[in-house]
């Protein structure tokens, strides 16, 4: 997990992560940067007729409530699919809380690191999650390349357990 | 804390997460969010419904109610209460990854020869990710069994942790897993079940490493080192070895932890030999004759042979070696597995259980058709519960586990316990659904089906066909075997009413699957149900740009190799190699890359955005670089010239993206034509023939002339449910001028502009519609419709239709069937339907570019660039020649 304590932190963190997926991206390295391998969330495969599975990767499913927190998604591409990324919270609402959507998820787009595919065989790609709730909280996941990439079988989703951590009041909180 | 379990009194600990004991056979566990806890339970019955296992209707209300509660201590409660009752037992796994587990008090009911699915509860109060394994001493293997210990192995058992369940726990204090259970024999029989977790912190990667190591080589040796009279390389994922010697061996080190293990190689070997496997421990690290286990390696012609063997480590095993025989030659190894091969040693928790037995009953199919002759059907038998039987996650070809039905023919048998079942019967879309009550007691019983339909194609001369099914990869297995045998397809396109199942090979499996093409109807066919192997390039060659469908292929392979690896990376050469030998041609799942919106074409879209202006991106595996295609000519098996590509795939991918790629080329005054396919089981795993083309035939049906009118357009896709037969046009002036759909090129030429008859032969059945609308389109547009019933039986139908220039017209009941188009000709000019068409297609072109250009490598790049020139000259004509829009 990348923590972030400001707006001003999480671009930063953010221009980071993609400088270094896109410094990796460039050499053609097997593994991205060390540092970087345990903000991996989401290892994704994309087999030859697009069908998607994903499962989770070792970065530790903590989130801050009211903050944003970027993760990295390990792609392997088999299909050669320059399609973009979509990623969506499958159970936003959670009638107990009255918190809805009590998470939100996205792809940071960014220039280096578009949410569109290379087409190479490996890379990496930037998410962000958001909890607006705190406590323990189910959320489920999908991860896709647009209609039809979706794994038969429930596949391409994920169920990560997050430890949502109370908001602490001397931060500011990030509005999108 | 000390534990009363099933002590009547509550005893309360009012503290986050801790156990209260109470009079249910668990003790309650306190203090669980509900947001999660109800997640986790949806995702349960998600998994138990998708292996055909539901729970109980009353189960089932009982935890609807509960997602109702208000408080988290009403659901946590009411979660526990419906659920606690299902469970085999329950599992604590402490906070420093001890396993204890108290086994249910009651006697859960097992199926002799059959699996049935049961819970455990887990209180898991340390939140741990660990993975939760299942064993029993009764599930060890026969084979190599002690006489005394035959008896006692009656019992199978695993944990059931594939999607929508995870592999490892989710952390939360509260967990329900799912185990399923198999029997061997009837009766009232004793075995211990045993758990166990692995490390915590492991994700679902790396689970398998907590109880065996695999070395699979689809990318390296992975470890494995030449050190005797051998080499080692990598050829088609496998390990090759080159024996040079009378004495090689190769070696590989290993971490695992001391026991019996169970060694599986997968190997070709090339001379029968006895091979052997040496391994060390850190107490004894060097090979020696008192450690070692041989085995017969034989030859299989050519095929992968699994070598299974035991031996014990008797302390931390550190490494082994592999002597593959005495003789000089080549042998291939797949994998290699070495796993425990018992639930026992440190860290599993173990109980004796009673288990309760029932019988199998034989119950037998008599399937008759119209004709009273015996046929194959598909069956889906659910107990009162909703159980479906044969239990699905334990079933092999040619039962497959992610479809809830079976195919069974006449007086073929299958085995049930005694109870109530409802069976429901089908024969493919174009019979009607039956749905019986059958009561299996102690005696032998038989399921009667007689097929009616509703509708009768063939009876026309209209044979259903799929262009694009699969006996490997996506929702097949590629283990035990890669993939299925065509006998299984035969199998599934009979029992669908399925005339030709086209069988494709592609990347998964490539090289097991490619020892069935032969370049002729396979011999399990049975008339008029064929099968033929062809090739799909998909993974692999020109993949990128989109998957193409060869059908007809007399040679599966392009110079310059036996396997995937050489295939050319350009759609177009792929096309030009397979027309060369009178291949029909076409894309697969045609909407995928179709999706979004790069700019548009300026103008409205029209109906239902049906066609739409906006330029995909071209991103994905579909018809992308068909458009490309789809203008240049090849030649064919006699040097002259025909389409490179004869068809779009239709009826599988999404409907109004694949018909909008379609109509725009057809506007160009292109002529490819539809088919409709599947994709089983990759688009989908329901069925084979979900989508289908219908094709016209004078006399007997045979693969060739099948391929010939499919190429023709002599028909139409359906889903099955609606049909559009007979299709012609007629000029009204003059009524001997007429064609009739696929004849003579679909061909009608009017000296002048003037009004046509349509006529068609339509059949409908849908349940849940009373009605549909049959739209004529020209060039895309709707321009005229009629509502046509859905309750089946033929409605002959005519529509007048004026046309002013030279245009395609076809039929369509979007979205369940498209008919194929006719093509009027006004003066013999050629069609040049719409100027915003032709726009579309020509911007298209230079979106694929940008979307492909990666893909094309080496020379092909050159000859790619000039592939996407011609592709643009020529729309550049068709625009400036198009009159109007």
């Amino acid at each position: 997990m990348i923590r972030l304590d400001s707006k001003k932190q999480f671009l930063v963190s953010v221009s980071r992560a993609v400088f270094l997926l896109f410094a990796f991206a460039l050499t053609g390295q097997t593994q991205p940067a060390s540092e970087l391998r345990g903000e991996v969330l989401f290892q994704m495969h994309i087999n030859p007729e697009m069908r998607v599975k994903v499962t989770t990767g070792p970065a530790a499913p903590v989130l801050i409530q009211n903050e944003w927190r970027t993760f990295l998604v390990r792609i392997e591409n088999e299909s050669g699919t320059t399609a973009p990324l979509q990623i969506t919270v499958l159970n936003p609402t959670d009638t107990h809380s009255g918190t809805n959507p009590w998470l939100q998820a996205e792809v940071v787009n960014h220039a280096m690191l578009p949410v569109a595919l290379s087409g190479r065989p490996l890379e990496y790609r930037v998410v962000r999650l958001r909890c607006l709730v705190a406590g323990q909280r189910e959320g489920q996941i999908s991860l896709h390349v647009g209609q039809g990439s979706q794994d038969l079988g429930f596949r391409n989703e994920v169920a990560i357990l997050f430890q949502c951590q109370p908001a602490q009041t001397n931060q500011s909180v990030i509005q999108k | 804390m000390k534990r009363l379990k099933n002590f009547p009194v509550l005893i309360v600990l009012l503290v986050s997460g801790a156990r209260l004991f109470a009079a249910e056979t668990f003790p309650l566990i306190k203090g669980v969010e509900s947001q999660p806890l109800l997640a986790q339970v949806g995702r349960l019955q998600g998994a138990l419904q998708f292996i055909g296992q539901p729970l109980p209707e009353n189960v089932r209300a009982q935890l609807a109610s509960a997602s109702q509660k208000s408080s988290a201590s009403e659901v946590e409660l009411a979660v526990q209460q419906a659920l606690d009752p299902l469970c085999v037992g329950e599992v604590i796994l402490q906070t420093n990854g001890a396993v204890t587990f108290t086994p249910s008090a009651a006697e859960p009911k097992l199926l002799a020869q059959g699996w049935r699915a049961f819970l455990v509860k887990v209180y898991n109060p340390g939140g741990r990710h660990d993975a939760l394994f299942v064993d029993s001493p009764g599930a060890r293997p026969l084979p190599e069994s002690p006489t005394a210990e035959v008896a006692k192995r009656w019992i199978d058992v695993e944990m059931l942790d594939h999607r929508p369940l995870n592999a490892t726990l989710s952390g939360l204090a509260l967990e329900y897993r799912l185990i399923q259970i198999w029997a061997k024999f009837p009766g009232t029989r004793t075995a211990a079940l045993a758990f166990k977790s692995s490390e915590s912190g492991l994700n679902s990667e790396r689970v398998d490493e907590a109880y065996k190591t695999y070395w699979k080589f689809d990318s390296g040796t992975v470890g494995w080192v030449a050190k005797n009279q051998c080499q080692l390389s990598l050829t088609n994922g496998a390990l090759q070895i080159e024996s040079t010697g009378n004495d090689p061996f190769l070696q590989a080190e290993l971490n695992m932890s001391p026991g019996a293990k169970v060694v599986r190689i997968r190997a070709k070997a090339h001379t029968e030999a006895t091979w052997q496997l040496f391994w060390t421990t850190e107490k004894r690290r060097e090979p020696d004759t008192s450690h070692v286990v041989s085995f017969l390696a034989t030859p299989n012609i050519g095929q992968w042979s699994e070598f299974k063997f035991n031996f014990t480590a008797e302390d931390h095993l550190v490494g082994v070696r592999l002597d593959p025989g005495m003789t000089p030659g080549v042998s291939e190894i797949d994998s290699i597995e070495i796993a425990n091969a018992e639930a026992t040693g440190s860290g599993w928790a173990s109980a004796e259980m009673k288990f309760k037995i029932e019988p199998a009953i034989p119950v037998d199919f008599q399937v008759r058709d119209l004709a009273g002759l015996p046929t194959m059907a598909a069956f889906v038998i659910r107990d009162s519960q909703g159980r479906i039987y044969p239990m699905q996650s334990k079933r092999l070809e040619p039962d497959f586990y992610f479809q809830p039905q079976i195919y069974r023919a006449d007086g073929e048998t299958e085995s049930l316990p005694a109870g109530t079942y409802t069976v429901t019967c089908l024969r493919g879309p174009e019979s009607v659904p039956e749905t019986q009550t059958v009561i299996v007691s102690k005696t032998r019983h038989t399921i009667r089906y007689n097929v009616q339909r509703w509708v009768n194609p063939m009876a026309r001369g209209w044979f259903s066909g799929d262009s694009h099914i699969h006996g490997a990869g996506c929702l097949h297995y590629l283990k035990p075997t890669e993939g299925v045998t065509p006998e299984s397809m035969q199998r599934h396109t009979m029992g669908e009413d399925l005339k030709i199942g086209s069988s494709l090979n592609w990347g998964p499996g490539f090289d097991f699957q490619k020892q069935f093409f032969c370049g002729y109807v396979d011999r399990v066919s049975n008339y008029p149900y064929l099968i033929r192997q062809d090739i799909e390039v998909s993974g692999f060659g020109s993949h990128e740009s989109g998957h193409l469908c060869l059908l007809r292929l007399k040679d599966q392979m392009p110079p310059g190799g036996n396997s995937k690896d050489h295939w050319p990376k350009l759609g177009m050469n792929t096309l030009r190699w397979a027309k060369a030998q009178g291949a029909v041609c076409g894309t697969a799942h045609s909407a995928l890359g179709l999706e979004g919106s790069v700019g548009r074409v300026a103008g409205a879209d029209g109906p239902n955005a049906l066609p739409s202006y906006d330029i995909p991106r071209y991103d994905g595996v579909g018809a992308n670089e068909f458009i490309v295609d789809v203008t240049h000519m090849v030649p064919g098996t006699d040097g002259q010239l025909v389409p490179a590509i004869d068809f779009i795939a239709t009826m599988n991918s999404d409907r109004r993206l694949e018909l909008n790629m379609w109509y725009h080329v057809l506007n160009c005054g292109f002529r490819p034509r539809a088919s409709g396919e599947t994709d089983f089981p990759c688009m989908s795993g329901a069925r084979v023939g979900l989508g289908r083309v219908y094709v016209k035939l004078d006399g007997k049906l045979t693969f060739d002339d099948w391929c010939d009118k499919l190429r023709d357009g002599r028909s139409y896709v359906s889903d099955g449910t609606s049909h559009l037969m007979e299709f012609s046009a007629t000029e009204i002036n003059m009524p001997k001028n007429s064609v009739a759909v696929g004849e003579n090129g679909s061909e009608l030429r009017l000296a002048q502009p003037g009004k046509i008859r349509l006529k068609v032969i339509a059949v409908e059945r849908r349940l849940d519609t009373n009605a549909v609308m049959l739209e004529v389109v020209v060039n895309g547009y709707p321009v005229a419709s009629k509502l046509i019933s859905c309750q089946g039986g033929e409605q002959a139908l005519s529509f007048e239709v004026p046309i002013e220039q030279s245009s395609w017209v076809a039929l369509r009941t979007f979205p369940s069937a498209h008919s194929n188009p006719i093509f009027v000709i006004v003066d013999g000019q050629p069609i040049r339907a719409s100027k915003r068409s032709a726009e579309w297609c020509l911007r298209g072109v230079d979106q694929c570019w940008i979307s492909k250009e990666h893909a094309y490598l080496g020379v092909e790049k050159e000859q790619a660039k000039a592939a996407y020139e011609h592709a643009r000259q020529t729309y550049q004509t068709i625009l400036n020649e198009a009159a109007s829009n």
